[in-house]
């Protein structure tokens, strides 16, 4: 089957269910209930994307479906708006309440944004409740007006189902093109590791701030089909911290981090309670027990279990096959360009720079309360160059490599790159300025796949936004198609070709340094920041690691090198740098060190007192 | 306003602040231990409220018998609460476990209910409803009684952690497992224990506040919330922190309630939380801790 029969599958199975389900189902009660379903649902797709894919716990999700509500039922019935129009004021004013909240908690990360989003819910409740004369208080707000089309208005259950069923699918679309997207995948490299994200280049606040506010426009959205649906009745008791806690439940129970899972839990949870009615008191108890038992047994929720049978194995082959082969082919077709060029042609004295300075660091500082980890450094990398930072143990080398790459802030001093003051800028500044860095205990997205990680390598040189990722436009595709052959260069030039599909933890140790290094290199550096690129690593694999540096350095990035392997170090580097206790004690090529006293006595600690 | 309505609400934020400060510990405690917060700590402080209601209204104990059988019953419910909602999930990462908290508070919450009913329960005060009267400052002297235990149990505490092996031995477990367990010291029943103590000071939160409060399944989710933000307010995974941000939101609350708006009551402790989480992310009296590259 080719590929546009398959891409139309999904739709036309679309059209005749939902065409077809009011002809089935006729009883209003389990349409409205359906429709109740659809409306938990978004709001569990708009959690999904916050938690699922960017990993940021929020309980207040709720809340937002609340202030959804409240705000087209307001609109609506004081100012007359129509009810069309507050679909979208659903969605703005529940994403910027998402921005107001996201500022200050989403600096901070896990327990404190849980916390904080509960006390928002709080607050919001409390708002509902006491400003009666915006809200009509406890009360509620009674008569809220059903959409229409023309002169026809969507008022029975079984009409508003096809307006829940258009928005639920619009929506899930547009979640599920999200995740392969450049937003998507910056949202999963926060989920996975934020700090190799911002040092991938991912501004992480601003994505963190981004997906808070999509995740409460979707909630939005959901409490708009809740306002205008049903009973045309909302209440503040309905937007309570229970509510967000189901919500959540729904996300996890459905699989997080997989949109058709947020249906699918959203859905089960809505329709289970009409199953367990005869519980009656102990319903919640339940309830309650079964987000313990899922937690425990099913960790990955329904979603997890489902794509891991057999047949749903077999029927994604069959769907991606296409799409893999077409890979291939752009994989082999960038390799064949490669191997003409840089492969054979180096030699070590083609990496001898041009002895511009490229990196300055003056009087940098980093003191940690009492301690002086780095104290007054001075040094310059030259353009092209392989120089190396060596030292024993505590000496200051990787808090420099840190305070280089943005993620310590200096106490003290200037460093600038190409002209550029970099000190203290955030890490994907740094990056998009032409710096990257590897880490020396490795940090992968280990979630995702090689060429998902490498892409997000890309990241700083593509510029796709949310609008663009959602509705998948020809400049994003364009863009797309650029970024992926750029990652399959990389990887074909570290050498994992082969691998792009495969989970990034499941490669072994040595692999997962080139993917590192690969991922690294993706964002075009001038300078490439290595720390302890060959800790761990075998013989076979040092010497290999040797051929690529210098590969690395014939393509025109310079290197700046943290490491122990002395043979290494000295094998190539142009010049090397050397620390003791924060501050440097020698510099000059490999053969002036070997032969400096100090260092000497730095190492083999024959000084009383250094040990 | 005259200063004896002001030293009045001092007194009552002190105790309201003593109450947030113990459950405050809880949730400090088992975050050092074991890394992650645990979302029914409110919990902790609502079920021996009604276990004290029900063993002194049904069964008519004495005060003192009640307080011994509470302490126990709640050091009993730390070690299951342990077993379920912790342990099966301690090689997993902090949400799943944050999750299932949730869902053991949820439990316990809607169990309170079907056991003792929806209606709020009034615990017998251990001391006279008359309020003292200091030089013209009135005083519940249930206020006195909650900061007096407040500040004995704080006192056991520094010589149980500073002065007890037992005490070493789980702060050496919240430091560092590893090199605890390297020692010889048994982790797993280090952080039992943990969730034993946590439980206890849940205890005494719940005898203290039930007499002040009446006793329903939702205190505690107020309690809990309120003190979380008091332990992020002091600095997170700070012993005094938590007791100090206790204090200052006890007192805080009483006065804004008063001078600002009795309507939005509950809503300053998040309003004070967000604007430390702006101002001073690491807390008032806590450290900046950068993760380590």
């Amino acid at each position: 089957m080719n590929t546009r029969i398959k891409s139309l599958l999904v739709p036309a199975v679309l059209v005749v269910v939902v065409l077809l389900l009011p002809r089935f189902i006729t009883s209003s009660y389990w349409l409205n209930l359906i429709n109740l379903a659809i409306s938990f649902s978004i709001a569990c797709l708009g959690l999904n994307i916050v938690l699922g894919y960017t990993g940021q716990l929020s309980l207040a999700q709720a809340a937002f479906w609340g202030v959804g509500a409240y705000t087209s039922a307001i609109l609506t019935t004081q100012l007359g708006l129509p009810v069309w129009a507050g679909i979208f004021a659903a969605f703005f004013v529940a994403a910027l309440c998402g921005v107001l909240l996201g500022i200050p908690t989403l600096k901070l990360s896990g327990h404190y944004l849980a916390m904080a989003t509960i006390g928002f819910g709080i607050i919001v409740q409390l708002i509902l409740v006491n400003e009666i004369w915006l809200t009509n208080g406890s009360d509620g707000i009674t008569k809220i007006p059903s959409p229409w089309i023309g002169s026809f208005e969507l008022k029975d259950p079984a009409t508003f189902f096809y307006v829940a069923a258009v928005s639920l699918i619009l929506l899930t679309w547009g979640a599920i093109h999200l995740k392969n997207s450049r937003v998507g995948r910056a949202f999963m490299a926060i989920r996975e590791n934020e700090m190799a994200a911002g040092t991938t280049g991912v501004d992480t606040t601003y994505y963190k701030i981004m997906a808070f506010a999509l995740s409460a426009g979707y909630a939005g959205v959901g409490g708009w089909l809740f306002a205008h649906g049903g009973s045309h009745y909302i209440s503040p008791d309905t937007f309570s911290f229970d509510q967000s806690v189901i919500l959540l439940v729904m996300t996890v129970l459905g699989g997080n981090g997989s949109a058709i899972g947020s249906i699918v839990g959203g859905t089960l949870l809505t329709l289970l309670p009409e199953v367990l009615r005869f519980l009656k008191d102990s319903y919640m108890m339940v309830y309650a027990a079964g987000i313990v038992l899922i937690m425990i047994f099913m960790p990955r929720g329904i979603a997890g279990l489902v794509s891991n049978m057999p047949i749903s194995l077999r029927l994604r082959t069959w769907w991606n096959a296409d799409s893999v082969a077409t890979l291939q082919v752009a994989a082999t077709a960038s390799s064949r360009e490669n191997s003409g060029g840089s492969q054979k042609a180096f030699t070590p004295r083609d990496c001898s720079g041009s002895g511009e300075v490229l990196l300055t660091v003056k009087g940098l500082a980093k003191h940690f309360g009492g301690l002086k980890a780095v104290d007054g450094v001075d040094m310059a990398v030259r353009r092209g160059e392989i120089q190396a930072l060596i030292g024993p143990n505590g000496s200051g080398k990787t808090t420099i490599l840190n305070m280089l790459s943005g993620l310590y802030v200096p106490t003290a001093g200037e460093i600038s790159l190409g002209g550029a003051a970099i000190a203290g800028k955030k890490p994907h500044i740094i990056t998009s300025l032409g710096m990257a860095r590897t880490f020396q205990n490795i940090r992968l997205f280990g979630e995702l796949t090689v060429l998902e990680n490498v892409l997000i390598g890309r990241h700083c040189h593509s510029r796709a936004g949310l609008f663009t990722s959602i509705l998948r436009l020809p400049s994003q595709k364009a863009e797309e198609a650029a970024i992926r052959a750029k990652a399959l260069e990389m990887l074909e030039f570290v050498g994992l070709n082969g691998k792009e599909f495969a989970q990034a933890n499941s490669l072994p140790y040595g692999q997962q340094r080139l993917l590192e290094l690969a991922r690294a290199l993706a964002s075009d550096p001038q300078l490439l920041l290595l720390d302890e690129p060959a800790a761990g690593l075998n013989a076979a694999e040092t010497e290999a690691l040797v051929g690529l540096l210098f590969q690395i350095c014939t393509r025109g990035v310079t290197i700046l090198l943290v490491e122990h392997d002395m043979n290494l170090v000295m094998n190539v580097s142009d010049h090397i740098t050397v620390l003791n206790f924060g501050k440097k004690i020698a510099e000059g090529s490999a053969e002036e060190i070997e032969k400096n006293q100090e260092v000497i006595d730095a190492y083999l600690g024959t000084e009383v007192g250094n040990a | 306003m005259d200063w004896s309505t002001n030293l009045q609400m001092v007194v009552a934020g002190l105790a309201m602040g003593s109450i947030y400060a113990l459950v405050a510990l809880g949730f400090v405690l088992i975050f050092n231990a074991v890394n992650v917060v645990n979302f029914a700590q409110g919990e902790f402080a609502m079920v021996p409220a009604f276990v004290a209601v029900w063993l002194m209204s049904y069964l008519n104990l004495s005060f003192a018998m009640t307080c011994v059988i509470t302490v126990v019953f709640m050091g009993i419910f730390g070690i299951v609460f342990e077993r379920i909602a912790y342990y099966p999930l301690r090689n997993r990462s902090f949400l799943p476990v944050i999750i299932s908290t949730i869902g053991v508070g949820i439990f316990l919450k809607n169990g309170a209910q079907l056991i003792f009913g929806a209606e709020p329960l009034s615990m017998p005060r251990p001391t006279s409803p008359e309020a003292l009267n200091f030089f013209g400052v009135f005083v519940d002297p249930q206020y006195i009684v909650i900061i007096l235990c407040t500040l004995a149990l704080l006192g056991f505490q520094y010589f149980f952690f500073e002065k007890t092996m037992l005490g070493k031995k789980m702060l050496a477990t919240a430091q560092d497992k590893q090199m605890a367990r390297l020692l010889g010291i048994r982790v797993a029943t280090m952080i039992a224990v943990t969730f034993v103590y946590s439980s206890i000071l849940g205890a005494a939160a719940g005898i203290l506040v039930g007499p002040i409060f009446f006793v329903t399944k939702d205190m505690g989710a107020m309690i809990g919330v309120k003190a979380f933000c008091s332990s992020i307010v002091g600095g997170f995974g700070s012993i005094p922190g938590a007791i100090l941000g206790g204090l200052f939101l006890g007192v805080i609350e009483v006065f804004a309630a008063y001078y600002v708006s009795s309507a939005y009551r509950d809503a300053f402790a998040f309003i004070i939380l967000i604007l430390v989480l702006l101002l001073r992310p690491q807390g008032i009296f806590g450290e900046k801790i950068a993760e380590k590259a």
